[in-house]
């Protein structure tokens, strides 16, 4: 009881920190959140654009028109457009020159202006864009009219095709859960490594251990009075992040992945704790666990798919990541949100990477004990 | 004094290895990761050729035209549908393993699209498909027309082939084009790399608070008889900031040399200009440091967390931790920018970058550099006729 409580109050001091950690957590977390409504038949996406027109022709309008039905057309001031066409708030700039109508019915050459950021969205407006002009190049030559254009250019475009959706899933509520439990990757790390690290560090100050050495107390129970004091600790660091994940994204927890994830989430808060013991035997003084515990957890995360998604990191990261115990549970992540159905032949690669962070766990631990029993005998 | 001071200032920042690790290798780690895991992200979002199953059965050959518009927007040059012919049961196992993003496929004579999810690419598909059936509809309407009117010209003989053909070959040979007015291509994660570079500049606070509560006698020894020493206390405290400032110098152009050559960031071509908004930037972290130094009257640790806190929070506004921050903030909440430092390192470097040297990158530089003379004010009035009447 004596070193739990010690244990207890080391942390208190920390409170700050942990507080800190969860709070950057929630705020990332809660943007990331917003699933919007349950998903499962095909909605077509609009991107948003802005658009400017210089010409007020019956043309015109009907491009306007078209635009307006396939994207979302965002209303800015001259001086914002930029900024929002870099930031992506808007995915294109589109320009109707003066007199298009005029032009276009004159046979005189004339385009619409866009300009784009880099992106499968910016892709999709030039494409609808190109699609109209094509129609309305096929049309101003056996047309006598702009009214007749107009006429035959929106019967044309009426054309629709019927999609249909082969999963089942709601991949909305799925992607929003994995991406909250691969973003806790990095609180939980965080959190339990490095208050872990700092609490067992205090206790292994040359004068605290000489004095424990001395004590009555078995060395034994003291160590897995101590272990134990850190996995409560880490559980309730868990059970926390857990919790929250109920709160946060309901959709994808009440699915049948729900408990896949809080069991993945439960082994990487294993491999947390074995690493930060593993850390405490090494690190000493509050420096360099702060600036270590910082760099392992920022460079698992960013090199594991945590804060930018798996499939845009490099073949070359993604092959050396998988030595990092992050890659195979934001892995795990991955494939929960993906699968189809959960059957035996499906959760088998599922096993396969809670079997790998297990192993992790053994590893950091056995490494840990190693090194703790080193240090015991040069004390 | 100051040559003395200065020497042993700089001895004394350089042989902290916290400080060394925060100030000097933090930066540079971060620059890597970010290098590491942003590298990607440009050509992942560019677009390239989406992949589609085509279900190549009776029903799809009989629809010739459609066949025939869907093999000649896969073959040009700028194809939007890289196409895989397959049957079937084929075609649905490699749109559920993701080697597709669709598969098209006729039913009753109509094209039918089938995806796993909504997105941009799926709704790319469908438009592509659309468009393939509006030609479908144009080249049957013109083929009417044509028909009539031969048919009013001279009833008989009509070559049905031949009107046909001639027709889908002229409307599939339409094209359009867009005007382009894109000037050059901008990497959207830039940001992150300029919000580094305002983290680093403002990181140099750290060195001058190091050195600040050196010179302080209610925080340490050295304090105390730097204190009754009787040496002119701004010959002290500018040797102290001068050494500072090499350190930081050295840490900026580690970090430059980083970006420059290992990440290959694009700052624009004004070196000088990225330069001097870099000093502004590392006087302004400079003169925070102290400032934080002289307000905060706690211990050493205290004084720390608060002006790392103050950096933090500045670099996720100015979107370090979100690259779309920066520009939230600006728009909803402006006036926690025009008081951020952070935010206005890294907007006067993406006006460089984005907008090339204009009137917004000296707007952030006079911002930057009134900042830092607020902050000097603010410590020199800390610290002017400071007595302790015991310690």
């Amino acid at each position: 009881m004596i070193v739990c409580k010690a244990f207890l109050k080391v942390i208190r001091k920390n409170i700050g920190m942990i507080i800190i950690y969860t709070v950057i957590f929630l705020v990332f977390s809660v943007a990331n959140s917003r699933t919007g409504e349950t998903q499962t038949t095909f909605v077509s996406e609009k991107p948003s654009v802005c658009l400017v027109t210089e010409d007020d022709s019956l043309l015109s309008d009907c491009l306007c028109r078209y635009i307006g039905e396939h994207m979302e057309i965002v209303d800015l001031p001259e001086q914002d457009r930029a900024d929002a066409l870099f930031y992506k708030e808007i995915c294109s700039i589109i320009r109707i020159p003066k007199h298009y109508g005029r032009n276009v019915c004159s046979g005189e050459q004339t385009a619409v202006g866009i300009q784009t950021s880099v992106d499968y969205k910016a892709e999709f407006v030039k494409l609808m864009l190109e699609r109209f002009g094509r129609v309305q190049n096929i049309y101003v030559k056996t047309t006598d009219s702009e009214q007749e254009l107009v006429n035959a250019i929106e019967s044309a475009l009426e054309s629709s095709v019927k999609v249909e959706v082969a999963s089942a899933l709601d991949e909305k509520a799925l992607t929003a859960a994995s991406d909250f439990y691969n973003f806790a990757a990095y609180s939980m790390m965080a959190c339990i490594v490095f208050i872990i690290c700092l609490v067992l560090s205090s206790f292994n100050e040359i004068m605290i251990r000489k004095r424990t050495l001395v004590s009555s107390m078995p060395y034994g129970k003291y160590s897995t009075l101590l272990m134990l004091s850190s996995c409560l600790y880490a559980m309730a660091v868990w059970a926390v992040l857990v919790l929250l994940s109920f709160c946060i994204v309901p959709d994808g927890m009440k699915t049948d992945r729900g408990i896949w994830y809080v069991m993945n989430g439960c082994l990487y808060m294993l491999v947390s704790l074995t690493l930060a013991y593993l850390l405490s035997t090494v690190l000493k003084g509050k420096n360099a666990i702060t600036g270590i515990v910082n760099v392992i957890t920022l460079g698992c995360s960013f090199l594991c798919g945590v804060f930018v998604p798996a499939d845009y990191l490099p073949d070359s990261v993604m092959a050396v990541a998988r030595v990092l115990p992050t890659y195979w549970y934001v892995q795990t992540n991955e494939l929960l949100k993906t699968t189809e159905t959960l059957d035996k032949t499906t959760v088998l690669p599922i096993l396969i990477h809670f079997a790998v962070l297990s192993g992790f766990c053994v590893l950091f631990y056995a490494a840990g004990m190693m090194i703790s029993r080193h240090n015991r005998r040069i004390a | 004094m100051f040559l003395h001071n200065y020497r042993y200032s700089l001895v004394v920042l350089l042989r902290n290895k916290g400080l060394v690790f925060w100030t000097l290798a933090f930066p540079v780690i971060m620059a890597l990761l970010f290098h590491m895991s942003f590298a990607g992200i440009d050509d992942a979002e560019r677009f390239s050729a989406i992949e589609v199953a085509v279900v190549d059965d009776d029903a799809y050959q009989n629809q010739v035209i459609f066949a025939r518009a869907m093999e000649e927007l896969s073959k040009s040059e700028d194809a939007v549908l890289h196409l895989h012919y397959a049957d079937s049961t084929e075609a649905e196992e490699l749109l559920n393993n993701g080697e597709v993003t669709a598969v098209i496929s006729i039913q009753k004579r109509e094209p039918v699209v089938r995806v796993l999810s909504s997105g941009i690419q799926e709704t790319i598909v469908q438009s592509v498909v659309e468009e393939i059936r509006c030609d479908s509809e144009v080249i049957s309407d013109l083929a009417k027309e044509e028909i009539l009117a031969e048919i009013g010209e001279d009833g008989t003989d009509l070559d049905f082939e031949r009107i046909f053909t001639d027709i889908s070959k002229a409307v599939l040979s339409v094209k359009s084009k867009v005007n382009n007015l894109n000037q050059k291509e901008y990497s959207f994660v830039m940001i992150e790399y300029e919000s580094l570079i305002a983290m680093t500049c403002l990181y140099s606070g750290l060195l001058s608070m190091t050195l600040m509560n050196m010179h302080q006698a209610n925080l340490s020894a050295v304090g105390k008889r730097s204190t009754v020493a009787p040496a002119r206390r701004g010959a002290v405290l500018a040797g102290a900031m001068c050494a500072a400032l090499t350190v930081q110098l050295i840490t900026l152009m580690m970090l430059y040399a980083v970006l420059l050559l290992i990440v290959k960031a694009d700052f624009g071509n004004d070196i000088g200009k990225i330069l001097l908004l870099s000093l502004s930037g590392s006087l302004a972290g400079l003169t925070l440091g102290a400032a934080v130094s002289v307000l905060v009257r706690t211990g050493e640790n205290a004084k720390m967390t608060v002006l790392l806190s103050i950096v933090m929070s500045g670099c996720f506004c100015s979107g370090m931790m979100g690259i779309v921050m920066k520009n939230i903030i600006d728009k909803h909440l402006p006036f926690i920018n025009w008081i951020n430092p952070a935010a206005m390192i890294t907007d006067g470097l993406y006006a460089l970058y984005y907008y090339g040297a204009v009137d917004r990158y000296w707007f952030d530089l006079a911002s930057i550099l009134l900042f830092s003379v607020v902050m000097t004010a603010v410590s020199i009035g800390g610290l002017r006729r400071r007595q302790y009447d015991s310690m």
